[in-house]
This record gives C-alpha cells, sequence and structure tokens, in this order.
C-alpha cells in the first residue's frame, strides 16, 4: 500500500489517483473504495451528515463485504423476526469500535481517513435525525480530580444511598503519591466506569452483566447472578465487590431495586457481585429531580463529579469539559485497554508506579473500611515494603 | 499368561483390613469435609480468606480455583494417555488406560464441584446452564464449562464401552457378586459378534479423546489467559502452558496410581517394568517441556524491558514473596526429571520410585497453579491499588485437601468393583510408547 501523503483537494484528479491506487491493493472495489473514502473525508469536514454517508453506501458495502458492519447497518434478524443473539452490547445496542474497526481494517481504507469518522460515529450518532426514536443516551461523568480535596463525602454518600455495607466502596477515593521529581499528592476518584466495551460483560457466563439499552448504564442482574467472580477479574479496574457475607439488618436498600424487567439497583444481595450502578434507581425514578442525579454528585462540595448523558452537548458532563477545565488535562482511565470507559476525568491521570498514601480524612471517619470484615486490618503502603 | 488372568482381579477378590482402614479414614475425612462444605454454604464465602481485588486488597480467587486448574488439568493428562493407549491399541497398557478411565473421570468431576463450591451462588449454578446458548459464544467460562461436561461424557462412555469389552470376556460367577451385576448391565445384549465393532469403537473414541484434549484442553488455560486486565495471565501461551502441566500431573497421578497398585498387589506381570519405563519416560518429556514452558512464561518478565505491571509480578516469583514456593515448586518437577533422566531402568524396577516421583511432581503442580490464580490478584495493575493478601482460612483448607482425599476415596472404591483390565494377554503388543 502507497504511504506517500493523500492530495488534501478531494475533488482533484492527483486525489483520485492517489486513492485509487491505495483501495486497488486491497483487492475490493475500486470506485466504492474511492468513493467511500471522499465522502468519508466530507463528513470529517461536516459537508456530509453522517445518516446520508451510511446510507448512501449501504447496498454497495453489503454487496461487496456481504455484510455492513457499519454503526447504522441495520441489525440482521432471525427467521423469526428475533434479534439474533449476539454479544453483549454490540448486539443489542451499539457496535463496539473494535468491531467497526474490524471492517474498516478489513476493507483497507483505514489510510483513506474513514476511521476517523467511524471513530467519531459513536459520538456524532445522536446528532443525526434518522434514529430518533432509537436511544442513543450514555450515561457518564466528568470527573474533577484537580478540585477533590478527598473529603470521602461521596463514599459515605455513595454507601448510604445504596445501602451497601461498610466494605463495599462502589466509589473510592485513592489518595496517592507519584513517585518521581514532584512527589506530588493526588486523588482519583473512582467509581465504576460504565465501559462501552465492558470486559466484565463479556466474562459474565450467566448475562448478569449487562448494559442498560436505554441510558448504557451497566448492572448486574442480582438475580441471575451466580457470584463466580469472573467479571471481577476481568475488569481492570477493581471496582467491582461481591458480597462476601449476610449484610444483616443493619444494613440494606430501602429503594425499588427493580430497573426495568431486572432486580439491579441498591446494593447487592449476599453472594452476588455489587458495584456502582450510577443509582440506577435514580435514573428509573418517577420523581423528576432524581432522574440524570447519583447521590456522589450530589453531595461533591467542590462540585467535582458531574453526571449525564455524554452524547448530549448539553448535559452537565459535556458543559464542564467543555467550559471549566482551567486548562487541565483530560484523560478517561486505563483507556490502552480498549474497554471504552464512559467516565472523563480532569486532572492529571496517575502513573503506574503511583503509590497509595494516607491523609487527613480516613474511612473510618464515615464508619467505612477497607477490609473486608473478618479479614485483617489494612494498612497502607504495602507497596513500599514490598520486596 | 495365567498369571496376569488372576492378578488382574486380584483387587476385586481381596478385601484387606488395610483397604477397610483406609477406606475409613478417608471416609471420615469425606465427612469432615462435607461439614466444611455446609458450613460455607450456611455462612458464604464470608468463611474463606477471599476478598475483592482493589480497596479490599485480596485474592477473589484463591484454594478452589487453583485446585480445580490442577484437578482440570489432571483431567486432560489422564484422558490424552487412556486416548493414546486406546487408539495405539496398546494391550500391554491396558491396565494403565483403565486407570486413566477411572481417574480422568473422577479429576473431572472434581474439577467440577470445586467450581460450584467457589460460587457465592451456588444454588444457581444452573443459570450458567440456562444462559449458556448467549453466553457460550463470548464467556470463558461458559466454554469451560462445555469443555468439562464433553470430557466427563466422552470419558465415562470410553469407560463403559472398554469396561463393556473387559467384562465380556469374563466369568461373571468368579467375580464378586456387586461386580457381577455391574457386568451383567454393562454387557446386557453383548453378542460375541460385536466384538470387532467394540474394538474399532474403542480405538476412534480413543482418538476423539485425544483430539479432546490436545484441542479443548486448553480451555482452562484460556479462562485466565484471555482475561486483559490481569497481568501475567494473560498471553498466548497459557492454553500450552495449561496443557503442557495437565500432560504431567495427568501422567503422574496415573503413575502414581500404578505403582502403589503395583506394590500393594504384586502386580509384576500385570503392570511389567517396561510400561513402568514407559510412563517413567512420559513423566521426563512433560516434566521438561512444562518447565520450559514456564520459564517461557516467567523469564522475559525481569527483563528491563518488560512491561512495569509484568515485571512486578516475574519478579515476586522468582526472588519476591513468592520465591520459595515457587522454587521448591520448581524443583519438585526438576529435580524428578532430572533422576528420572538419569536413573531410569535401574530406578524403575518398582514401582515405588515412580509412585513417589509422580507424587512429588504432582505437589509441584499443584503449588505452581495456585501461585498462577492468585499473583495478578494480589499485584494488581493499572490503578494505584495496594499489594494485597491472602492467607486460606481453615475452612478452604479442609474443603480443598478433602477434595482431593474424596478423589482418592472414590478410587479406592472403584478399584473394588470394576476390574482394572481385561482378561486377554494373547496379543500384547510390542509397540513402545514412544515418549
Ligand atoms: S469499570 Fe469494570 S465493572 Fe465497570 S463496566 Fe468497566 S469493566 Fe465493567
Ligand atoms: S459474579 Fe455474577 S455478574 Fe459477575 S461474572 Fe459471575 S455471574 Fe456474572
Amino acid at each position: 500500500m502507497s504511504t506517500s501523503d493523500p492530495p488534501d483537494d478531494i475533488e482533484s484528479e492527483a486525489w483520485e489517483q492517489w486513492a485509487t491506487d491505495v483501495v486497488e491493493g486491497t483487492g475490493f472495489d475500486a470506485d466504492l473504495g474511492v468513493g467511500l473514502a471522499r465522502d468519508a473525508q466530507r463528513v470529517a469536514k461536516g459537508e456530509m451528515s453522517e445518516a446520508e454517508y451510511q446510507a448512501k453506501y449501504h447496498e454497495d458495502v453489503l454487496e461487496e463485504f456481504g455484510v455492513d458492519d457499519r454503526p447504522t447497518a441495520p441489525e440482521p434478524e432471525a427467521p423469526d423476526g428475533s434479534p439474533l443473539p449476539g454479544i453483549p452490547t454490540t448486539g443489542d445496542r451499539k457496535r463496539s469500535r473494535r468491531s467497526v474497526m474490524k471492517t474498516a481494517g478489513a476493507v483497507g481504507l483505514g489510510a483513506l481517513g474513514l476511521s476517523a469518522v467511524q471513530q467519531s460515529t459513536r459520538t456524532a450518532a445522536t446528532a443525526t435525525d434518522n434514529d430518533s426514536s432509537d436511544n442513543d443516551v450514555q450515561m457518564g461523568m466528568a470527573i474533577n480530580t484537580d478540585r477533590c480535596i478527598a473529603c470521602l463525602q461521596c463514599m459515605d454518600a455513595c454507601n448510604e444511598e445504596n445501602g451497601n455495607p461498610a466494605e463495599s466502596l462502589w466509589m473510592a477515593v485513592l489518595r496517592y503519591e507519584e513517585d518521581d521529581f514532584t512527589d506530588s499528592e493526588e486523588f482519583l476518584t473512582r467509581p465504576c466506569q460504565h465501559c462501552s466495551d465492558a470486559p466484565c460483560e463479556t466474562a459474565c457466563p450467566t448475562n448478569a452483566r449487562y448494559t442498560r439499552e436505554e441510558d448504557g448504564i451497566v448492572l448486574t442482574d442480582y438475580d441471575q447472578c451466580t457470584g463466580c467472580r469472573y467479571c471481577e477479574v476481568a475488569c481492570p479496574y477493581g471496582v467491582n465487590y461481591l458480597e462476601w457475607a449476610d449484610p444483616g439488618e443493619a444494613e440494606g436498600f430501602e429503594g425499588d431495586a427493580q430497573v426495568g424487567d431486572r432486580t439491579a439497583a441498591g446494593t447487592a444481595p449476599q453472594g452476588t457481585m455489587g458495584k456502582c450502578t450510577f443509582c440506577a434507581h435514580r435514573q428509573v425514578s418517577d420523581d423528576e429531580d432524581l432522574r440524570g442525579t447519583t447521590a456522589c454528585e450530589d453531595v461533591c462540595p467542590v462540585d467535582a463529579i458531574h453526571f449525564g448523558d455524554m452524547n448530549d452537548d448539553s448535559s452537565a458532563p459535556r458543559q464542564h469539559l467543555a467550559n471549566d477545565t482551567d486548562g487541565q488535562p483530560t484523560y478517561r482511565l486505563l483507556e490502552e485497554r480498549g474497554t471504552e470507559p464512559n467516565i472523563v476525568y480532569v486532572g492529571n491521570e496517575p502513573s503506574a508506579t503511583a503509590t497509595q498514601v494516607d491523609g487527613p480524612t480516613g474511612e473510618d471517619e464515615f464508619d467505612l473500611v477497607r477490609e473486608r470484615h473478618g479479614r485483617n486490618e489494612i494498612t497502607l503502603g504495602s507497596n513500599e515494603d514490598d520486596d | 499368561m495365567a498369571t496376569k488372568t488372576d492378578g488382574v482381579l486380584d483387587p476385586l477378590r481381596t478385601i484387606s483390613t488395610k483397604f477397610i482402614a483406609l477406606v475409613a479414614v478417608l471416609g471420615i475425612a469425606a465427612l469432615i469435609t462435607a461439614e466444611a462444605i455446609i458450613h460455607q454454604l450456611r455462612h458464604g464465602l464470608a468463611v474463606t480468606d477471599l476478598a475483592s481485588w482493589g480497596t479490599q486488597e485480596g485474592v477473589t480467587w484463591g484454594l478452589y480455583i487453583g485446585t480445580f486448574e490442577w484437578f482440570a488439568g489432571m483431567a486432560v493428562g489422564s484422558i490424552a494417555v487412556v486416548g493414546y493407549i486406546r487408539y495405539r491399541e496398546l494391550t500391554r497398557y491396558d491396565v494403565i488406560a483403565r486407570i486413566g478411565e477411572l481417574w480422568g473421570l473422577i479429576a473431572g468431576l472434581s474439577a467440577a464441584y470445586l467450581i460450584v463450591i467457589d460460587l457465592g451462588r451456588p444454588d444457581r449454578v444452573l443459570n450458567i446452564l440456562t444462559a449458556w446458548v448467549v453466553t457460550v459464544q463470548y464467556s470463558p467460562l461458559a466454554w469451560d464449562v462445555t469443555f468439562v461436561t464433553a470430557l466427563l461424557v466422552m470419558t465415562s462412555t470410553m469407560l463403559i464401552l472398554s469396561l463393556r469389552r473387559d467384562f465380556s470376556e469374563m466369568d461373571h460367577d468368579s467375580l464378586p457378586v456387586y461386580t457381577a451385576i455391574i457386568g451383567q448391565v454393562l454387557t446386557a445384549g453383548y453378542r460375541p459378534a460385536e466384538r470387532e465393532k467394540l474394538d474399532s469403537m474403542l480405538r476412534w473414541l480413543g482418538l476423539a479423546l485425544l483430539i479432546l484434549a490436545f484441542t479443548g484442553g486448553m480451555v482452562p488455560g484460556w479462562l485466565l489467559g484471555v482475561v486483559g486486565a490481569q497481568a501475567g495471565w494473560y498471553g498466548g501461551i497459557a492454553g500450552v502452558s495449561f496443557l503442557a502441566g495437565g500432560l504431567l500431573s495427568g501422567v503422574a497421578a496415573i503413575a502414581l496410581i500404578a505403582g502403589l497398585m503395583r506394590y500393594l498387589y504384586d502386580w509384576e506381570t500385570v503392570i511389567p517394568t517396561d510400561v513402568l519405563v514407559g510412563l517413567g519416560k512420559g513423566l521426563t518429556l512433560f516434566g521438561f517441556v512444562y518447565l520450559v514452558i514456564l520459564f517461557n512464561e516467567l523469564l522475559p518478565s525481569i527483563f528491563p524491558m518488560a512491561p512495569l505491571a509484568e515485571s512486578r509480578i516475574g519478579e515476586a516469583m522468582l526472588y519476591g514473596h513468592f520465591a520459595t514456593d515457587f522454587w521448591l515448586a520448581m524443583a519438585a518437577i526438576a529435580i524428578p526429571v532430572l533422576v528420572l533422566a538419569v536413573f531410569r531402568e535401574r530406578m524403575l524396577a518398582s514401582g515405588t520410585e515412580l509412585a513417589v516421583a509422580g507424587a512429588i511432581m504432582l505437589w509441584g503442580v499443584f503449588v505452581k497453579k495456585q501461585l498462577t490464580v492468585i499473583e495478578p490478584l494480589m499485584y494488581p495493575s493499572g490503578l494505584p491499588y495496594e499489594v494485597g493478601s491472602y492467607v486460606p482460612t481453615l475452612v478452604e483448607w479442609v474443603i480443598t485437601i478433602g477434595a482431593i482425599l474424596i478423589a482418592i476415596l472414590l478410587f479406592t472404591i472403584a478399584t473394588k468393583l470394576v476390574p482394572m483390565g481385561g482378561l486377554t494377554d494373547t496379543q500384547s503388543s510390542t509397540t513402545e510408547v514412544n515418549t
């Protein structure tokens, strides 16, 4: 494949020639490839809407490749009309970027700028009008760790709200120190990242871990979960908490655990897997003031947590990211793992060598604990003593 | 060969006080284990030392999963041995194949129930089956369930068919009454004309077992090997490494049993020396291969260019927190490999040395499996979490060791119920196991 840079003007002869050369190398239909590539550039420049782009080539792509694996291609259906069972998320709701990228790679058009458009699809899709009935809401958060003062009130509020036992820290604020010349001390506010390509879901052998279609929240069906903890080992963020023991009477969730037709809100019953639900019971609540809010966001005294639809540029997280970052860097945690997390952080990213440290506010101030009850007490700094 | 004819049925005909004592001891162990299991069912996994990795600084999978991997490996190794013997029709190894059939089945069952014991909600284990149609498309745990099921079904089929053949040659009146009943059931409708077909079925089933062992046999390795979140698990070598460990531990378990039975029943003719030598060669080869693979898995991680997460784990294994266990386990595999390679013929004249070598190597694999499971969970990578800790509780030890003792109990009883081989020794094969 040619590695020369493409000419700038996509209408020019030179560009046409260059594109044809590249596509011919792939063995696929050259006219289609060049057309796709040119219009992809148009979409990237905003001259063409994504829906138009998808529609224009659907037939041709299907004919050439036997499958149109692009984001707005119609879902394949089983003969009885039901959607085919597919891997979680990607089959039901939307396609993961990975499968999209796979097609782009196979077609060999990555070099022509197609993948840039494909990547933007997930966030831009809401802007298109042809699927207004189809929800493309993806709840997420912008968390400004630069503002965070590690008061741990979000942790306390979370456990209160969800009736979690003291050891199940669905929200955890990690205090850490960088092991470099800065020796800077930072905080990491860490709920579940509600990944769009969630490995926990792929791991689950019972289909208990799922993504809610309506708003992209990742939940555990407490009636289905068998407590195997495969989701926990598959998640790179360490946000899953099995309920090891019977919570007893002291604990408990007072709200309605029902989320749609699944039992998935509030603390997890004994033997099942719990983790941050983005306060799912609030999202399905009849009370309009509760919808679109979470307990941690409500309580944060410095307004570090912003919860809302990541696909809606007027939402709280998007607004925060657009206007209030004060020049701080933004990042997603462990993004290179390909999980497509839906939490965007504002502040410094912890490095791989960062180590946890103690701080003035400890979990014990809120009757929260780190250690699973019955196990030895935890002292921070084990990283240091270990050989 | 009259001696063999008699010898192979000896375990069926004698019930010594030693045997009764052994069964009694193992029976008591089984009861204690049952008590521990009930205790865990009542109070939940809180009676273990397992905890969430992350803020709870624990390991979420521990002894039970490590032991599952060990049993699953032995099952894979056992069916590979059975498959090889049946496919190549190595009749001199007939008794070895029967040991492998029984142990493969028992090890597979033990693996399966350890998974259930490890569940937070064991009452919902069926959810895994009802969701299977969908989850098998992506969840390695669903693949694992599929593999273990296939293993159990195929191994029992092999056992039933090979027993049908063996029983068909026996005079049922000379057998103890319960064995005779089993024989009656298994040979129901048997006609001598069927013999040829049965032989060829066993042969092809042997090939199928061999194929299953070398393909599906890697699935329990992938269970960990596909988990991108855990450095030390993730990687292309996990399946191969599991298979190699499985072949080693399967052969080791069979060698241990064969050596012991030869000693107990004076089976010099039933398990001749050349068969012991064949098993010894298997142990040497698979032990060596497993070591090579393990070092390939670990060594790159300690070079300065390795990713940080990997190197923390490699260092903990090679000279850190886990070094003592790790090196003892490696020695338990390497030393028998060396000794067997150097003193093979002299050493294997009697079965006891082979049994000892097998037992030591099994222990080595057991320890390595445990380390593999808990390592990355104890040394999390990615976020600034602390190094975790794990000290299995008494309940965990009792259930784990109990699972092993129960497996031994089942095997011991099986030797008194079914013949350990057929009677004919006429077409005794001269083919050597070229391992
Ligand atoms: S953060 Fe972990 S538990 Fe949450 S969705 Fe992602 S993989 Fe799943
Ligand atoms: S613990 Fe529950 S949610 Fe997690 S993988 Fe197992 S069955 Fe699925």
